[in-house]
């Protein structure tokens, strides 16, 4: 908190019921990607990065693995004094009727008095469900030069597709006149990237005000940030450009392990100015057998090739045995091809063992098959 | 929990790397892409539930100091254990640092011994590269009712590897009678693991009986004083050993473990190798980069082709280069179209000008650290 007064709220409560059984056990922030990290890796290191020494994790469904993960917060280098990550599930409180989080904002609503306990004159509302690298610390000397109630991050969308965002329409000066939630119509291709900055003072009271509404969905996009507009208050955009990619689908969350095969490619996890910081897995380095072969490929500590990998991105401690071909796949921490097994344009989840002979998925797919149990030979 | 302090220990003028040697302690070496030497006795002696251990160096810590940190990777508990480096230091400034004995080491650090709480001692060398459960061994030494329990394996190539190491001579009870030097002349030798083990009271006073006999005294000397009349045991260790003691058995360790059958001790879950991460991603092969036979730690960019190799954190190979039987530390570059067979390459260095560089399997050639070839 002396740092610069700011403290951070992710949002990880999400289902991501789109990962399908991806998702099953397990809350969308913790899962995997990029060959070692979790997908809430991104915003701790990002918060670690620009120097907030707070942050505060929402979690509800499935939390358990992520509580566990999100804990430690030494990971990131969040555990000097004064700082730390806090696991933040619903609680039991003295006066008022226990409930899970109704929405983003009840889920804020509900820990006034955890802010309250670090007095943070601003607070930076995060999603834990997004890959991408921003300095936060940039976005609030934005806010504070405009002297803004509230700042919100937005990224340029291609237009045909900015019916799918909510979209941010602005002013030559970048204040915002209007926020429209997936418009049939977009007046502009600035989606709103579930990134905010709040004057503490401001966002209380009107979370306070929300709570009380009747049929209010107690959520940013839907009540808060319509509710600033309307009594004037200044809401501001900060840009951003770089690589930024939700990863909520099958095919997104596949396509974003792609897209680190690419020299030089945008997001970049190697800076060693901003780097992403995970849990650590003893291991030695990934070794590649006599007679395995490797091809365009982004491999983790602890994997063992003995067969043939291509356009992959494989986790640590995934074994590939001899005259096995992976291709266009994703292989999650600890899976396991068989000899002579085949696995194209595939996710493949942890712990899962791929059957000697078994074939799963194919070359000519469009789709990417996802793979969350053990396969047998014919199956 | 195991009643026995920890103190891993440097090794005797006996015992000289050329190269690696003129940058970092022995203690400080890069191993297997990823690791520093010190890491194996560390992660042994945690994983056998020792969590009071002392590191004692000499020559530059800074290395040393920045790898082992807080020790936290280590696994120790933050209040009840402690990991702590000890560099040697001089007080009056006597003497010449270069012939400080480990037993001066000691000494110099007596208070912190005696005030250890452990019953027995257990010293091991950062040049000999194995996993045992110290557990289990000093529940055998107890059992045994020796008074020093020392590590040994046998040899049978002892006329061209391990000179000038400690070896045993023994009766048939495995009673030690003398610790001496290999100077190669026999073929078989039962190879001394420099791991010691015994009770603290023991060490303390044989430390400081060392000191009274000479100022050279290495603790094996007072050891093997003691041989005639002392009840001194060996105990055969049947894993693999990879002693490090000069160039070439650094680069044949490091290459000899690139067989699987090998490598499996160090890749357990259940005796992991506990090292500092550096945070890198993973590695990456790109357009042209291949690899076979070999390791290949995170945050390296292959774009060339890897044979029966070990590669470190950070390196970059470039397009068309050819690397094969090397060991490559870490933040290395490799220019385009290099071709490497034999050779040892230190940390930060570039292979850049010159586009052929071939040592020999039994004599390496080494490139220095931050060298630019």
């Amino acid at each position: 908190m002396k740092q610069n007064n700011m403290l951070a709220m992710i949002l990880a409560g999400g289902r991501g019921t789109r990962l399908f059984d991806l998702t099953k056990n397990n809350a969308k922030p913790a899962v995997y990607f990029g060959g070692k990290y979790r997908i809430i890796d991104f915003p701790l290191s990002n918060c670690a990065n620009s120097n907030i020494d707070v942050v505060g994790v929402l979690t509800q469904y499935e939390s358990v693995q992520l509580n566990a993960y999100a804990g430690a917060g030494q990971r990131w280098g969040l555990d000097t004094r004064g700082s730390g990550v806090y696991v933040l599930p619903p609680r039991e409180k003295e006066g008022t009727k226990f409930d899970v989080y109704q929405g983003t904002a009840d889920a804020i609503n509900q820990n006034i008095d955890f802010i309250d306990r670090f007095d943070p004159e601003y607070v930076l509302i995060l999603s834990g469900d997004h890959i991408y690298k921003m300095d936060y610390a940039d976005m609030l000397s934005c806010h504070k030069a405009n002297n803004a109630d509230c700042t919100i991050a937005v990224l340029p969308v291609p237009m045909k597709e900015a019916s799918r965002f909510g979209i941010m329409n602005c002013d030559e000066t970048g204040r915002i006149i209007e926020f429209e939630e997936k418009p049939a119509q977009p007046k502009s291709n600035l989606a709103s990237m579930g990134i905010y900055i709040f004057n503490w003072k401001a966002l209380r009271k009107e979370l306070i005000a929300d709570a009380q509404v009747e049929g209010s969905a107690h959520d940013f996009g839907k009540n808060i940030i319509p509710s600033f507009l309307e009594q004037g208050k200044n809401l501001m955009s900060y840009k951003f450009e770089g690589y930024w990619k939700d990863v909520g689908t099958i095919d997104s969350l596949w396509e974003a392990n792609m897209d680190l095969l690419e020299k030089n490619n945008e997001l970049n996890l190697d800076d060693p100015n901003w780097k992403i910081y995970t849990e650590d897995v003893p291991a030695l380095p990934h070794y590649v057998s006599s007679t395995g072969s490797v091809e365009h490929c982004y491999i983790n500590q602890g994997a063992i090739i003995r067969g043939n990998a291509k356009d992959s991105v494989l986790f640590n401690h995934v074994t590939i045995e001899e005259g096995a071909d992976v291709q266009q796949a994703v292989l999650m921490p600890g899976v396991h091809v068989g000899e002579g097994a085949k696995v194209y344009r595939a996710i493949v989840a942890e712990g899962v063992k791929i059957d000697a002979g078994a074939v799963v998925g194919s070359l000519d797919n469009k789709e990417i098959a996802l793979i969350s149990k053990r396969v047998k030979k014919g199956e | 929990m195991c009643n026995a302090l920890g103190i891993i220990t440097y090794n005797g003028l006996n015992v000289y790397v050329q190269g690696l040697q003129e940058y970092r302690p022995i203690a400080g070496f890069n191993f297997l892409g990823r690791y520093r030497l010190v890491d194996f006795p560390i992660s042994n002696m945690t994983n056998s539930g020792i969590d009071e251990i002392q590191v004692f160096i000499k020559g530059n810590p800074r290395p040393l100091i920045d790898h082992i940190g807080d020790g936290r990777q280590y696994n120790i508990n933050s209040k009840h254990g402690s990991l702590d480096l000890i560099p040697y230091y001089n007080e009056e400034g006597r003497g010449n640092p270069e012939f400080a004995p480990d037993v001066e080491s000691y000494y110099n650090n007596i208070n912190q011994i005696e005030d250890n709480t452990n019953d027995y001692v257990i010293i091991a060398p950062v040049n000999m590269i194995y996993t045992a459960n110290y557990k289990d061994l000093l529940q055998q030494h107890i059992e045994s009712g020796a008074e020093i329990s020392i590590l040994y394996q046998n040899v049978d190539d002892a006329k061209e590897k391990y000179i000038n190491c400690d070896v045993l001579q023994m009766n048939r009870q495995k009673g030690v009678l003398k610790i001496e030097q290999n100077l190669g002349n026999y073929k078989t030798r039962a190879l001394s693991l420099q791991t010691y083990i015994l009770s603290k009271e023991l060490f303390i006073q044989l430390v400081k009986e060392a000191r009274k006999v000479s100022s050279m005294y290495w603790f094996k000397d007072i050891v093997n004083d003691h041989c005639v009349d002392m009840d001194i045991r060996a105990i055969n260790y049947r894993g693999n050993v990879y002693c490090i003691n000069d160039l070439r058995s650094y680069f044949e360790s490091n290459l000899a473990l690139l067989e699987e059958s090998q490598m499996k001790q160090f890749s357990k879950d259940s005796w992991p190798i506990y090292t500092r991460t550096s945070d890198t991603a993973p590695a990456i092969y790109l357009k042209g980069g291949s690899a076979s036979g070999s390791f290949i730690a995170n945050g390296c960019q292959i774009s060339g082709s890897v044979k029966n190799s070990i590669i470190g954190r950070g390196s970059v190979i470039g397009k068309g280069a050819k690397i094969e039987n090397c060991v490559i530390m870490s933040d290395v570059v490799i220019g385009e179209d290099a071709v490497l067979k034999n050779v040892i390459i230190d940390k930060h260095s570039k292979v850049l000008k010159k586009k052929e560089l071939i040592g020999n399997a039994e004599d390496p050639l080494y490139i220095g650290r931050r060298e630019n070839v």
